[in-house]
């Protein structure tokens, strides 16, 4: 029995089952038709692979041109915070993996006070390519090649997102008031003159549901034993995330020069988290920190962070820069990194302060982590 | 939905040059192609597929659907009149540049006189997708991309030499 053009064409671009493989070179060492054929088929596949050309291309350069791509539409930098409110808001995983490692537990609804934790500091939590390999290793030896997060949990966003208001600069107070709460500004230094736009943006609160039982057996499955406590079910945590103020500086090297030298400051009050009444959160944060498939170096980070009840983990790459810095008596982190471009060394940095209550999340463009801090010391 | 995926660096590396050879045969514009592979790529990011579905052929669908609107879009349709008066120009350049671009015109516009699914099998085939990825991205059957694609080179070879 002879084969036919397709599985002749599947057996040439290597398509096809071992099984029919086998039965085909048998054919294929008789037949000449079939080989003829095989050859015929041979033989248009290289002319068409001479036809089609394209030029070649610099995989590393085209790289770098999309981190700049991106980079510049993000507003700038990586915009720590954004992207971590983003992260909480949206993905479901915040919920039971993510924010697991990214938030520590939480505080409370309305009627029942119970505990209510302010995030008032910053702790760098480096997370490496290999850790993502290692979670993704566990899962694979595990069979739970994919993760459906819906069965774990609901999670809901309450506000809207991305809405925000445009005020001038003049008006201080008028945003002041707007936003509910007293805040400091940069002065102009070094030539880094405020742009005349202020955004304010109304806050949200995110709600998360978890499904304790199935939480529980996914950490089984991983022969984790720590688990979380059974009341924790169905109950509601909240994080409230309040108005918000985006202030950005012009920049200071023209618009011709394609190097921009410019920063972003984002101010908001410190995160609220509240834990549902009733709940043992020492015993959540355990059953969290050791999560079978957390990688041991990303647990022991997390564990050793002392007042975690007030701290917020950012996640950093191991390829950042980062160091405590005191800014006028506050505390604060700078996460900084260089990024060669293609024809430019870019440098970004961040600083993340805490001041009375607000924070203050700096992202520069171009700017040392030194300079910096020099911005953020000449607020008032 | 969550998946536990590639790193997004690691999916660049294995189809960035697909998409972008892949982008450059349909319309036959090697820097345009650049740009658009990269928007590829920044909607992966913003507007990633479900867990359920193929990476590589949703990329390659995804770069079909930016290449046809970028050649349906009137401003190309100006820039391309732009490169019929640069092609002029080319051929006082030397011979041999003139001689490859005539060749890579010439296989655009064999390829335009395919059949539209033929022509993108023949396109995805020789930018190095396997046959399960054209199957999602074409939406045909894994079982008879062998056949496609040995009749779409039969058909381009027929209309190539046809062309003079």
């Amino acid at each position: 029995m002879c084969f036919d053009e397709g599985i002749l064409q599947s057996y040439l671009d290597g398509e096809i089952d071992e099984s029919l493989k086998e039965q085909l070179k048998k054919h294929l060492d008789t037949c000449e038709k079939c080989s003829a054929k095989l050859n015929e088929l041979k033989n248009l596949n290289s002319f068409l692979d001479n036809a089609l050309k394209t030029s070649s291309i610099d995989l590393n350069e085209a790289w770098e041109n999309l981190n700049k791509k991106i980079n510049k539409k993000e507003r700038g930098v990586f915009n720590m915070f954004r992207k971590y409110k983003k992260y909480i808001a949206v993905s479901a995983a915040a919920a039971v993996i993510a924010a697991s490692i990214a938030l520590p537990p939480v505080q409370k609804a309305e009627a029942e006070i119970l505990s209510l934790f302010r995030l008032n500091n910053f702790k760098a939590v480096a997370i490496t390519p290999d850790d993502l390999q290692d979670i993704k290793n566990k899962f694979y030896q595990a069979g739970n090649k994919e993760i459906d997060l819906k069965q774990y949990g609901d999670i809901k966003v309450i506000g809207d997102y991305g809405s925000s208001k445009e005020i001038s600069k003049n008006n201080l107070d008028k945003i002041k008031s707007y936003v509910g709460y007293n805040f400091k500004i940069p002065q102009d230094v070094d030539n880094f003159k405020l742009r005349d736009s202020i955004y304010v943006e109304k806050g949200q609160t995110v709600e998360f549901k978890l499904n304790v039982d199935k939480i529980n057996n996914l950490i089984k499955t991983f022969g984790g034993n720590k688990l979380l406590p059974e009341n924790l079910n169905e109950k509601t945590f909240k994080i409230i995330l309040g108005n918000s103020v985006h202030i950005s500086s012009i920049d200071k090297n023209e618009s011709d020069s394609p190097k921009n030298i410019s920063y972003g400051l984002d101010i908001m009050k410190t995160p609220e988290i509240i834990v549902p009444d009733g709940v043992d959160i020492e015993k959540v944060r355990d059953a969290v920190i050791n999560m079978p498939f957390i990688p041991d170096d990303i647990r022991n980070q997390i564990a050793s962070i002392k007042d975690w009840k007030t701290t917020i983990p950012f996640p950093v790459s191991d390829t950042d820069d980062i160091k405590d810095v005191t800014i006028n008596g506050s505390k604060g982190i700078v996460i900084s990194k260089k990024f060669q471009g293609s024809d430019i060394l870019e440098v970004y940095s961040n600083l993340a302060l805490n001041d009375n209550g607000v924070i203050y999340l700096f992202s520069g463009n171009n700017i040392s982590p030194d300079e910096l801090i020099k911005i953020a010391e000449s607020m008032r | 939905m969550f998946k536990i995926l590639d790193s997004f660096k690691d999916i660049f590396e294995k189809y960035y040059f697909k998409i972008y050879r892949q982008i450059a045969l349909i319309i036959n514009d090697d820097d345009n192609a650049q740009d658009i592979a990269q928007e590829v790529f920044i909607k992966l990011i913003k507007n990633p597929p479900h867990n359920d579905e193929n990476i590589g052929g949703w990329l390659s669908k995804v770069a079909i659907n930016h290449a046809l609107n970028f050649i349906r879009s009137e401003k190309n349709l100006k820039s391309r009149e732009i490169k019929v008066s640069q092609f002029n120009d080319d051929l006082i350049s030397p011979e041999d540049i003139a001689i490859e671009k005539i060749e890579i015109d010439k296989v655009r516009k064999v390829l335009s006189k395919m059949d539209k699914r033929d022509m993108l099998c023949l396109v995805l085939k020789h930018s190095g997708y396997s046959y399960e990825e054209i199957s999602i991205s074409l939406g045909i059957k894994k079982s008879s991309v062998g056949a496609t694609v040995a009749r779409a080179h039969k058909k381009f070879k027929e209309l190539y030499e046809k062309e003079v």
